[in-house]
């Protein structure tokens, strides 16, 4: 579904992301982990098109993403979230969902009201519905903002970048299920950036780990971290 | 008497400050519109005034006459919206698009080329004359003060327009995506929306409230090619006293800006009506220096 | 390079703004004719300066006027004078003043350094001719103001300073003499805040004390940029005045009298307007329904006598403009047509003999019957200005033309 091919960014002289080969099935919830500083959020804005890679391709689905800006990504159904949420924050609960569905223009305005309607019941932020999204808890935003993407009817791949960090364990159940549920359900891929083991241990067969921009290893989460490099990187050792 | 002063004076004063307060509240709306939306301060604002005054005039005269003034506006908006969208497109997008540096600079520089160029346009294309395209409304009484009927047509057009505008951004998809790029350019194109259409669409709309502002105005304060110059400097102002960015702070800065104007004319001496503003304004900056609806800069 | 690229954009933008504004240089008609090149040949064109208004905010209508009169000045010397100094032709070298002293101060310098200006004309907005005469105070080229009002342009006695216009204690005196007659007492004045409409407003208060006239003034001041009168009009009305004196330049004088209208200040009360801006062609296009009955300043009616330079000019720019001259453009011809005499009479272009030869008493022709003279005895702002007659003129129907306006009394400087 989602492949990247030698993927680099260079800030400068500084390389943020240095030859990542990534391929992610269908249908699969990848878990993507590293310490901090390792390139993951530059990663996910490469997929994106927040930023233009320095060198190196990105497919979606058998075609490729390169000089597609954010929008046009978008449509094609690869969505994100932030690590900070990037709600429109003086806006209500319900525009927030809304704003989704009419950027990848399709459905009626009725069909998007039942749909975001039918979201925040599963999500438990019904009573919230009308309030701005200002008012929400951090949690609350980051499962607002993980509902945003499901108003989608074309995702296909949707990256998450940090969606439980500062997230208290209740609100954390109910996004691990709606995860599950969408991965059952529509067959959507996912691509989880977390510092959350336990979370990631529930959600996702694979895991890849990446340090100092680069991939590290790849593959089931306790395969990798009882890896000696790997505890090494999180530790903040340099290894040759 | 008050404190020495009519009491049918200042509610003239009043009253009339009011009226023009809805207007300059329409200038002001613009600028901050657009900048909201696309972070850039559009300097040229009232030369998209005199151009609204100059459609509407020749409209009126040309075709519609004077009792069609009401056909004419939507029409001069349409205009000037469709001529905001082109401008946007060939002379303000190859900076959003092309990841240029000091953004807000190249802004300023163009904007400020465009305001100079349409300016120097109008003067060689009509001269400096004035023009007028008059009106067949009957003079009439707002509770004390005698007004022509199109200055309270004028109002109540630029009352429409906010109400129009208003509904726009809350009732719409369109209006939607713009209250959203407002909050994020980022989050919003992440989402899947075309950002750069929607400046296309921003732009438009701004100017043409500045366009609707001219044209309501034109049989009211003349059509020439400097009569911009008043949008430019009392939008400005609402800007800085309502809050750059803020649209309810357009709204009551426009209001604010007319009655402060009477009412320094009626208790000080109308002579220095424009400076009443300032006066304001600078009054405001030590108390509120963001405005009073402006927001510090979030730290990120 | 996108950020080059766009510069470019900003730049290239700006110069066609900059290509747009008015023309800044007109030549001499006789350049592009080889005839009368040839019999130049032997000698440099004399140019003459223009400094005028020629972009806001300043009033380019004003300074159009103004151009077209000296450009038609330039047409009579190389044509029915032969030129001067034995068949010299003169030129005209425009500069636009913008009507800020500080543009004017510099086109001044550039005009006398660069293109070698013999006199500079065409001045119109006095504080510009004011901070104009500085330089030229120093710099000796003589400056012969063609609608400056004030009385400081003058007033200083500065050799270099001469006037071709109406001065407000003229123009103050003329509409006193006037009040006098109709017997009004109380009077609004409605002015500007700018040298010229302050100056009236004191010269106007001070020859009415001084002489004993008993009347009683309400002052309401505004700011040029002004477009809403109405605070400085509900004022006026609340005053009940027997007559509004409307001392604004440009569209303020316009709105002034919508808004006069409006609030019924006016007709009900009569107003009288400062200046000659009802002779504009637009004058009932703006005012269809207001523009009656109206009282205002004109020096110049087509009941005057003119010189036979001055015919020459009306016929040459109604051919030209197909329509009638008027002041402005009759004061800036009769200018670049006077310093064309002077310099014939002088022998020489050098300023200094300029200044004393333009001094002689005998005067030169204009486009008045009478000739224009210099004073150099003149007292006060009266010092090297010839004041045409101001003549009060009011519409009468709808759609008048200005030269059928009634002309309801004239004053002449004795």
């Amino acid at each position: 579904m989602l492949e990247t091919i030698g993927l680099t960014k260079r800030f400068g002289g500084l390389f943020a992301n240095t030859d990542i080969n990534l391929s992610i099935a269908e249908g699969e919830i990848r878990g993507l982990i590293g310490p901090n500083g390792a390139g993951k959020t530059t990663f996910i804005n490469l997929l994106t098109g927040v930023e233009e890679p320095s060198s190196g391709d990105i497919w979606l689905a058998g075609k490729t993403l390169l000089g597609q800006v954010p929008y046009t990504r978008a449509r094609r159904g690869l969505l994100r979230t932030f690590q900070v949420p990037k709600l429109f924050r003086n806006m209500t609960v319900l525009e927030n969902l809304l704003i989704q569905h009419f950027a990848c223009g399709q459905g009626t305005q009725r069909d998007a009201r039942l749909r975001a309607d039918g979201l925040l019941e599963m999500a438990g932020l019904t009573r919230l519905r009308d309030s701005p999204a200002s008012h929400l808890s951090g949690g609350q935003q980051a499962l607002l903002q993980l509902l945003g993407g499901f108003m989608v009817e074309r995702l296909r791949c949707y990256l998450l970048d940090e969606p439980f960090a500062g997230v208290n364990p209740i609100v954390k159940d109910t996004m691990v299920e709606l995860i599950h549920q969408y991965n059952r359900s529509r067959g959507i891929t996912f691509l989880i950036v977390s510092h959350e083991m336990s979370v990631i241990r529930q959600l996702c067969s694979r895991v890849t780990v990446l340090a100092e921009g680069k991939v590290l290893i790849e593959g089931a989460l306790d395969e990798v971290t009882a890896n000696a490099q790997v505890i090494d990187a999180y530790l903040g050792k340099t290894w040759s | 008497m008050l404190l020495g002063v009519d009491l049918q004076l200042l509610s003239q004063y009043v009253i009339a400050g009011l009226m023009i307060g809805v207007l300059y509240a329409l200038m002001a709306l613009g600028v901050t519109f657009i900048y909201s939306v696309m972070k850039m301060i559009n300097w040229s604002m009232g030369q998209f005034y005199m151009l609204g005054s100059f459609i509407q005039y020749l409209l009126v005269v040309r075709w519609l006459g004077p009792d069609l003034w009401f056909v004419a506006l939507p029409i001069t908006a349409a205009c000037v919206f469709v001529i905001g969208a082109i401008l946007q497109l060939v002379l303000i997008r190859p900076m959003f698009t092309g990841g240029v540096e000091r953004r807000d600079e190249y802004a300023t520089v163009i904007t400020i080329a465009l305001l100079l160029l349409l300016q120097s346009l109008a003067t060689v294309l009509n001269g400096p004359d004035e023009h007028t395209p008059g009106s067949h409304l009957p003079n009439l009484t707002v509770g004390t003060l005698p007004v022509s009927g199109a200055t309270l047509a004028a109002s109540l057009g630029g009352i429409a327009a906010l109400i129009l505008f208003a509904v726009l951004l809350r009732r719409t998809w369109v209006g939607l995506a713009l209250r959203a790029a407002a909050q994020s350019r980022i989050a919003v194109q992440t989402a899947g929306v075309d950002l750069m259409r929607l400046d296309m669409i921003a732009f438009g709309i701004g100017v043409a409230l500045a366009a609707i502002a001219g044209a309501l105005l034109a049989p009211v304060y003349l059509v020439y090619p400097t009569n911009g110059a008043v949008t430019t400097t009392k939008g400005f102002e609402i800007i800085i006293i309502g809050g750059l960015g803020s649209i309810p702070g357009a709204l009551v800065g426009g209001l604010l800006l007319g009655l402060v104007e009477a009412l320094g004319s009626v208790f000080i001496a109308p002579a220095y009506q424009n400076a009443y503003g300032f006066v304001l304004l600078i009054a405001l900056l030590l108390i509120r220096p963001t405005g009073l609806f402006g927001e510090r800069l979030r730290a990120a | 390079m996108k950020a080059t690229k766009l510069f470019g954009v900003a730049v290239a933008l700006l110069l066609v703004g900059a290509a747009c504004t008015p023309d800044k240089g007109v030549g001499a008609p006789s350049s592009t004719n080889p005839a009368s090149s040839a019999t130049a040949a032997a000698s440099e064109p004399i140019t003459i300066g223009l400094l005028t208004p020629l972009s806001p905010p300043g009033d380019p209508a004003a300074g159009q006027l103004i151009q077209r009169g000296a450009e038609l000045g330039v047409v009579y010397v190389n044509t029915v004078m032969k030129g001067v100094l034995n068949g010299r032709q003169v030129q005209l070298a425009v500069e636009d003043d913008a009507g800020t002293p500080a543009t004017g101060a510099t086109g001044y310098r550039r005009l006398v350094t660069e293109k070698k200006a013999v006199a500079v004309t065409g001045q119109f907005h006095s504080s510009v001719n004011i901070a104009v005469n500085e330089v030229a105070n120093e710099v000796g080229v003589p400056v012969i103001s063609t609608q400056g009002s004030a009385a400081d342009i003058t007033a200083k006695h500065y050799p270099v300073a001469f006037r071709t216009h109406v001065i407000d204690p003229f123009r103050a005196s003329s509409w006193l003499s006037w009040i006098q007659q109709k017997g009004y007492k109380k009077i609004a004045l409605i002015a500007e805040t700018s040298d010229y409409g302050i100056g009236l407003v004191n010269e106007t208060k001070a020859q009415a004390a001084a002489g004993n006239m008993n009347l009683t003034f309400d002052i309401e001041q505004f700011d040029h940029a002004s477009t809403d009168l109405t605070p400085q009009l509900l004022k006026a009305k609340a005053f009940g005045p027997d007559l509004v004196i409307n001392i604004g330049v440009g569209a303020p004088a316009d709105l002034m009298l919508d808004q006069a209208n409006t609030i019924g200040l006016y007709p009900a009360v009569p107003m009288l307007i400062s200046y000659d801006t009802p002779t504009r062609a637009q004058w009932f296009q703006l005012h269809p329904s207001d523009g009656v009955g109206v009282y205002f300043i004109a020096y110049f009616s087509p009941k005057q006598e003119l010189s036979d330079a001055g015919q020459w000019l009306a016929t040459a720019y109604q051919a030209k403009y197909n329509e009638p001259p008027i002041y402005g453009a009759l004061n800036a011809f009769a200018d670049v047509i006077v310093i064309a005499q002077a310099i014939q009479k002088a022998g020489n272009t050098d300023a200094k003999t300029l200044i004393t030869t333009l001094e002689d008493p005998a005067g030169y022709k204009g486009w008045a019957a009478v000739p224009v003279t210099f004073p150099k005895d003149g007292a006060g702002a009266f010092y090297h200005t010839w004041i045409p007659p101001i003549l009060i003129l009011q519409y009468t129907q709808a759609n008048q033309n200005w030269r059928d306006a009634k002309l309801d009394a004239s004053f002449s400087k004795k």
